[in-house]
């Protein structure tokens, strides 16, 4: 018989379970886009906190089990501090705008959703990761984020939106 | 059993997976991971093998996954969250990395802390006096 810990995950309802699993992978995908930018640009966690003006054990906080201070303002004002701005939405959404990539098929339709010459590159090293909520990074999540964009805007006639209201 | 088989409850299998990653772990150590660790490692170690098996590795903060450094020659690697470590050794075939856990361990800051003991607390030690040096009478 397994001896079941009273405060493991395997005592919770399956509510709570699902609720605290998904508050956990959120706050580990914020963390994993941030580590891509500074992977990207070439940076450390030292050369973030000179820009924002803090320690670096306040940036080791924000990284850290419990992403102390990792507030949305704080995410907005590091992805500006990197030259980058974040976009919020579901993941039926960026699942659709990215579409074009992870579908093995028409050709056409990646030029049609896409419509960005170089996204052939990022379509091609994707190809294996379908259906899959983060691209392969290999060119910099920074210009994956930007094309997203694109791609977004070139579908939706919509105005572009920053975050999802659904 | 013949000697050298292993039972079938050391072999390592894999129990989450994704497009670029697996993570194995043998029963005894699955155990663990579910029932028997805090639920913020359980469900922050979650989300770190799913990033792992997405091909997010590299990307995870660095106190979370890393090698270990007294296994330089073995090339071990760990997850860590909330205080419990998951060490492991990683393969590769092709581009799909494989984490075969050997190890997973709970360090005194876990916030996991076992249920306190409900046992008798021992007693207070009794003061002595020592009679030596009672006074200044020899």
């Amino acid at each position: 018989m397994t001896m079941i810990d009273k405060q493991s995950a395997a005592a919770c309802d399956a509510e709570t379970y699902a609720l605290e699993a998904a508050e956990a992978a959120f706050i580990l995908e914020a963390q994993v886009e941030i580590q891509k930018l500074l992977h990207g640009r070439g940076l450390r966690a030292r050369d973030l906190s000179k820009r924002l003006g803090v320690t670096e054990a306040r940036i080791s906080q924000m990284l850290g089990d419990a992403a102390k201070n990792l507030t949305l303002k704080t995410i907005a004002r590091i992805f500006y501090q990197l030259g980058e701005k974040p976009h919020l939405t579901t993941e039926a959404e960026f699942l659709r705008c990215t579409s074009g990539v992870a579908s093995a098929g028409n050709q056409a339709e990646h030029w049609t959703v896409l419509n960005l010459p170089r996204d052939l590159e990022v379509a091609a090293a994707s190809e294996e990761t379908a259906g899959v909520r983060t691209l392969d990074t290999s060119l910099g999540c920074g210009r994956t984020v930007n094309r997203w964009a694109r791609a977004e805007e070139a579908v939706s006639e919509r105005p572009r939106r920053t975050a999802s209201g659904r | 059993m013949a000697k050298g088989e292993r039972a079938p409850g050391e072999l390592h299998e894999v129990r989450i997976s994704g497009p670029r990653g697996r993570i194995a772990l043998r029963s005894r150590d699955w155990m663990t991971f579910r029932c028997r660790i805090h639920k913020d490692a359980h469900h922050r170690l979650s989300a770190a093998f799913d990033q792992f098996c997405a091909g997010q590795a590299r990307f995870l903060p660095q106190q979370m996954f890393h090698p270990v450094q007294s296994g330089v020659l073995e090339r071990l690697e760990e997850f860590h969250a909330f205080g419990v470590s998951v060490i492991g050794r990683r393969t590769f075939e092709g581009r799909i990395a494989t984490f075969f856990v050997t190890e997973i361990s709970v360090t005194g800051d876990a916030g996991a802390s076992p249920a306190p003991s409900e046992g008798p607390v021992q007693v207070a030690l009794p003061l002595e006096e020592n009679p030596a040096f009672r006074g200044t009478e020899r």
